[in-house]
């Protein structure tokens, strides 16, 4: 048992895949620095070759590399979390990065949590073909819009929580020739939903590499949908009004 | 009680306070004119709400005191005899506004600072055209509010942010952040240009510009103060120097913030539905006087009979035109979305649509017209077919005013074409058409079921039974719309001035080009009615004469067929379905004048036969324009999926 499972997960990122694998490694050591136990998993959808031998290169130097093949991010994150040995869990994509002290504050954040929380950082710094700073909003900050989630969504999949809340909700499987996508989105619907609480760790941030085509630009391209969520229906109790205290 | 030297003391007082370098200055006619600005002031200025001086706002001022404006009083004498005139004008003074742009143009230095660039701007008193272009952009409530200062003055907010409350660093709204405009934009500062004109002018439009909201801007400075966060990113861009780029302002996204008006419409419709469901949606663009609009109450009508009622809901989503709402069966659950829907922005409306069709967990979708759906159904056709049952109905198609055929049953359906379960038409000829031009059978996913309208239940018309001298009167009825070709009822009843022509309608779609002049004095214009049976009887009719370029079958030729009227109409569309040798007069080409004439003369002067042919026509609505053979085809349809 780990304090914390790392996943990083490539398919065709090739050389750019370099700065995210030693972000990766940075944070891990930090978090290492820090007292905690890592178990950090190298995940390969269908990959290229150069692509493999690069994560090949970095798991050697301690990790566990596995090759899949779904062509499903979602479905990938999944196979981690069936492999994972760590108490927290915490994804990082084969082209974006993390920042050096992330793990360390999102577990001390999670630590301190006295619900079952799902820990976002505060800014997602997107850069190569963005130049935008992505302001993740806290469930219980006065901003936060409860309708809003069900058109928008507030959260991206880099977050870090107990790895038993993947198990009891499993990323969705996309359809892109469907139209359904945004695996991420419904996942926050439906820990919402749940009563499970996503919180912004103050003062953090990760950096998200905009390439001219990313899954999400392709999604968006796609004219593709969020899947229904156990908040999609009005009646869902989410949306129930607080019961008086008697 | 009138105290006249009271009332001199206050006329030498607005003389005094009066400012006319500044009236001349704003009012540029009065100028032009050479007229006395003062006596201008007193005769017409103030009832006009224009301001004697640049401290003190007439239009604010009334709207304080609305009493003034119903005697009939000038704000500024009031102002002026209540002692505060001279107050006003050195809090003026002293916050450094201009008076004119003339007189007292002067070299500021800015609070604003940028790097070690000198930093002024000259100060003008706004002219209507900077007051015109930025008023729509300006929030004087929040400003206000956020100003204090400026609200105790009777200072116009608006002038008070453009002449100085900018360079002070005050925003002239939550959604313009001056200072962000100015560091990002290096042409506006270099330029000296006024940073919210310049956004109200082009800015705004110039979709790379580096526009944020106060919170933005707030958020955007506070990172670039943080130093934990600045390590991170200089720790990125050391492992990648890609992370520094692109090299220009970075944008900062609250997605609350960004989404607002989405944020608020989704709100509003699921408390407008909260722990509703509707397991049948039907969808209307509004209901008003429209075919359209009838066959969806029909279909809602029906529709209670088949399913629980409970579970049926009509909606509309395009306007708030419910004119016709009463034609709707009692009991039916009806609701307008349009004006919560229309409050987000345009790009998300379909997605709204979509959520709402999950909050109430429909199952089956009819989509009788609306607009809203055929544009969701375009972006978003493959899931909705997924996740409901789509039933769509089509009537006819347009032409465009160069005869080609457009409209939902063309380029609409084309996109979509995937995306329908059942296509429902009032008309076996649009069917047809439909199962031709894209290939619909039994196997492919999409059903093609014609649905005759049924007829409602009419009292006989007062019929002219007997051909004699006396005039006869024919009847029309429909939307003065280029469709529908009143040109040629109009020719028509030229040829024939010896009959009388009651025409009802009003223009619904072509309203801009329609003249009441072109019709001939035996056209008798009725304006609309609420009930065709009070029309039948208002008069002994020979006959209903029907004008139209394309169309389905129009449901007024099934209400004047079930009132036994003998019809003359043309063959478009499904028309010749209803109307033939044998059930009435049609009109093999729609424009063909003399066959119309021609036709009248057969009813004018055979009456008999005319009510012949009627009588059959009502023989064939009990056969196949039933609501038992219109329930019996819906059941197939509906209940088909839910066996």
């Amino acid at each position: 048992m780990h304090d914390i499972t790392c996943v990083i997960t490539g398919h065709h990122e090739r050389r750019i895949a370099i700065p995210s694998l030693r972000s990766f490694q940075i944070a891990i050591e930090e978090a290492q620095k820090a007292g905690l136990t890592v178990q950090a998993l190298y995940l390969l959808d269908n990959p290229d070759d150069l692509t493999q031998s690069l994560f090949e290169r970095y798991a050697v130097a301690g990790g566990q590399l596995k090759l899949v093949d779904f062509a499903d991010q979602g479905l990938v994150r999944n196979a981690a979390t069936e492999d994972a040995t760590g108490r927290y869990i915490a994804f990082l994509d084969g082209d974006d990065l993390w920042s050096r002290t992330w793990l360390v504050e999102a577990v001390a954040f999670l630590k301190e949590q006295k619900r079952r929380t799902i820990a976002h950082p505060a800014y997602n710094y997107f850069f190569e073909n963005q130049a935008s700073i992505f302001c993740h909003v806290d469930q219980e900050a006065p901003e936060f819009r409860l309708d809003m989630l069900r058109l928008v969504n507030y959260w991206d999949a880099l977050s870090v929580c107990e790895t038993e809340i993947h198990r009891e909700f499993p990323f969705g499987m996309r359809d892109i020739e469907g139209g359904f996508a945004y695996e991420d989105w419904a996942w926050n619907c439906e820990t919402l939903a749940a009563g499970i609480v996503h919180k912004v760790v103050p003062d953090t941030i990760l950096f998200k590499r905009r390439q001219a085509m990313s899954q999400t630009i392709r999604a968006s391209a796609n004219k593709s949908m969020i899947r229904r969520t156990a908040m999609s229906s009005y009646s869902s109790p989410i949306f129930a009004p607080p019961k008086a205290t008697p | 009680m009138v105290d006249p030297e009271r009332d001199n003391e206050i006329d030498r007082l607005v003389e005094a306070y009066f400012d006319r370098d500044f009236y001349l200055h704003v009012n540029k006619d009065v100028a032009n004119a050479g007229v006395d600005p003062l006596q201008h002031y007193l005769q017409y200025g103030w009832r006009e709400g224009r301001s004697p001086a640049p401290w003190f706002d007439s239009k604010q001022y009334s709207r304080r005191f609305p009493g003034l404006a119903e005697k009939g009083s000038d704000p500024f004498r009031h102002f002026v005899a209540s002692g505060e005139a001279k107050e006003a004008r050195a809090k003026y003074a002293k916050a450094g506004l201009p008076r004119t742009g003339g007189v007292m143009n002067r070299v500021v230095n800015s609070r604003i600072k940028f790097r070690d660039e000198v930093d002024y701007y000259v100060l003008q008193h706004p002219g209507k055209e900077e007051i015109r272009v930025s008023e729509p952009f300006f929030d004087a409530d929040y400003y206000l509010a956020s100003n204090p200062d400026v609200a105790e003055t009777l200072v116009d907010p608006l002038v008070h942010f453009l002449t100085v409350g900018w360079v002070e660093g005050r925003n002239p709204s939550l959604d313009f952040d001056v200072r962000y405009y100015l560091e990002n934009n290096q042409d506006v500062r270099e330029q000296r240009l006024h940073p919210f004109l310049h956004y109200c002018r082009s800015g705004r439009l110039e979709s790379w510009r580096s526009v944020a909201t106060v919170a933005e801007a707030a958020i955007a400075r506070a990172f670039a103060k943080n130093d934990k966060l600045m390590q991170s990113v200089a720790e990125a861009k050391a492992l990648d120097p890609m992370v520094a780029l692109p090299d220009i302002p970075r944008k900062v996204n609250i997605p609350p913030a960004i989404h607002r008006q989405v944020a608020d419409a989704a709100e509003q419709l699921r408390e407008m539905f909260a722990g509703r469901s509707f397991e049948h949606v039907v969808l209307v663009p509004h209901i008003r006087m429209s075919g359209s609009a009838r066959v969806a109450t029909v279909l809602a009508r029906a529709l209670a009979g088949l399913v629980d009622s409970k579970t049926v809901a009509v909606v509309s989503t395009d306007t708030s035109d419910d004119e016709y709402r009463h034609w709707l069966p009692d009991g039916c659950e009806f609701h307008d979305i349009s004006q919560i829907v229309q409050s987000a922005p345009e790009s998300h409306r379909p997605n709204l649509l979509f959520d709402f069709l999950r909050g109430v967990e429909a199952r089956t979708v009819y989509n009788v017209n609306s607009g809203l759906v055929w544009r969701t159904s375009k972006i978003y056709g493959r899931q909705i077919k997924q996740e409901f049952r789509v039933m769509t109905y089509l009537f006819t198609w347009d032409e465009s005013v160069s005869g080609a055929r457009v409209g939902y049953p063309i380029q609409w359906l084309r996109d979509t074409c995937d995306y329908h379960d059942v296509i429902l038409t009032d008309n076996e000829a649009l069917s047809t058409d439909v199962r031709q031009r894209f290939g619909y059978g039994q196997d492919d996913g999409c059903e093609v079921v014609t649905l005759y309208t049924p007829a409602e239940k009419a009292a006989p018309a007062q019929l002219r039974r007997e051909a004699g001298s006396d005039t006869p009167i024919f009847l029309w009825a429909g939307r003065f719309d280029r469709q529908k070709r009143v040109d040629i009822l109009i020719e028509i009843a030229k040829r024939r001035p010896d009959a009388i022509f009651h025409v009802y309608g009003k223009p619904v779609l072509d309203a801009g080009s329609w003249d009441e002049s072109k019709f001939p004095p035996n056209c008798v214009l009725k304006g609309t009615f609420q009930s065709f049976e009070d029309v039948l009887q208002s008069e002994t009719f020979a006959g209903f004469v029907y004008t139209a370029q394309w169309d389905g079958i129009p449901t007024i030729l099934l209400d004047a067929a079930a009132s036994g009227l003998p019809i003359i109409a043309p063959d478009v569309g499904g028309v010749g379905e209803l109307i033939d040798g044998q059930t009435g007069y049609l009109i093999s080409n729609f424009d063909d004048i003399d066959a119309y004439e021609d036709a009248m003369n057969r009813v004018i002067q055979d009456p008999s036969e005319a009510i012949a042919r009627a009588e059959r026509l009502r023989e064939r609505l009990a056969r196949d324009f039933s609501d038992a053979r219109y329930m019996e085809t819906l059941k197939r349809v509906v209940l088909n999926d839910h066996a």
